[in-house]
């Protein structure tokens, strides 16, 4: 059978024949999706069915159709394409909008549960020295971490000191990335990088 | 058991890398008041890098090429008290051996070079 898809509507009565009187065009153009999974329908009983569906559909798919009899009632076998409309720029425009919406609101979710209520807050490295302090050794933090968050801090304060907010964050910024590659744990985060890279190509 | 391993370390040569002779020559440079982790990376420039600093510092430690000790704690200073870094006599040793290694071959390897 010469695969091809049929450009006109499926009669009333289901009584295609499999390919007779075809148009063969060719598959529409953007995104296609094949599915061998569209429905079979009964001739004899489905022919609301059919109508419907063929109406519902009458944008997106395109139909070849194949009878076929088992136990001596008509099918019709429907295959073909489902081609998924482009959306407009505007509605790309507002899913990006909602995206980032939401990551804000997400953000300043967490943002609100971490909120400092007291108006005190705990030094820079407190969290890394923490993390250090369960995942490693008593020697390792003492010998690596301890003096590592010590000058820190010390950069830090001289940075605050001398009124220089962006680069007391960048100090702090620069730790953090200093602890992870002293403790081996850049190869760890870059293995989930590379990971959650292939994993959002698919 | 505990002779044999003492004659055992005796026997050992003492291995230099070339991030540790950098630091040692570093230290030398500045043999009194002892530097911390940071002021050897900037003085470094850019040779020695922020996160493999202490680890070479702490292994060196461990070797016994250098002391380390906690920096008094300044009333006015705020954080964790630094801790400071300087060569030690066998670390001195150690250096001399290896500048004057290196230097015995650059100078077969230029005798090696002449005589091809």
């Amino acid at each position: 059978m010469n695969p091809g898809f049929k450009t006109d509507r499926l009669k009333g009565d289901g009584s295609g024949t499999s390919g007779c009187g075809a148009a063969d065009t060719p598959a529409p153009a953007g995104r296609v999706y094949v599915s061998d999974a569209l429905p079979n329908f009964n001739c004899d009983i489905q022919k609301e069915q059919i109508k419907k569906y063929l109406t519902h559909h009458a944008d997106q798919v395109r139909l070849q159709w194949d009878t076929h009899e088992i136990q001596g009632s008509k099918f019709v076998k429907l295959t073909g394409t489902i081609r998924e409309p482009r959306p407009f720029l505007l509605e790309r425009f507002k899913v990006e909008v909602a995206r980032f919406l939401l990551v804000a609101l997400v953000v300043a979710i967490i943002r609100s549960f971490y909120k400092n209520k007291n108006g005190i807050s705990r030094p820079p490295g407190s969290t890394l020295f923490a993390i250090a302090d369960f995942f490693c050794s008593k020697k390792t933090v003492g010998e690596v971490v301890t003096p590592l968050i010590a000058d820190m801090q010390f950069e830090y304060n001289e940075a605050l000191a001398a009124r220089r907010k962006h680069k007391a964050k960048w100090v702090r910024i620069r730790c953090c990335w200093s602890f992870f590659k002293a403790l081996g744990m850049h190869s760890i985060l870059k293995t989930f990088v590379e990971m959650w890279r292939k994993i959002s190509s698919v | 058991m505990k002779l044999k391993s003492n004659k055992r370390e005796e026997e050992k040569i003492p291995s230099l890398s070339g991030k540790e002779a950098l630091v040692l020559d570093l230290l030398l440079n500045k043999p009194s008041a002892g530097m911390y982790g940071l002021e050897l990376v900037n003085v470094s420039g850019n040779r020695l890098k922020r996160g493999t600093v202490y680890v070479t510092l702490s292994r060196m430690e461990e070797k016994g090429y250098v002391e380390s000790w906690q920096e008094e704690p300044r009333p006015d200073a705020a954080g964790l008290p630094r801790k400071l870094y300087r060569v030690s006599g066998y670390g001195q040793k150690v250096y001399h051996a290896f500048q004057m290694a290196r230097e015995a071959w650059r100078m077969r390897t230029l005798e090696a070079g002449g005589a091809l």
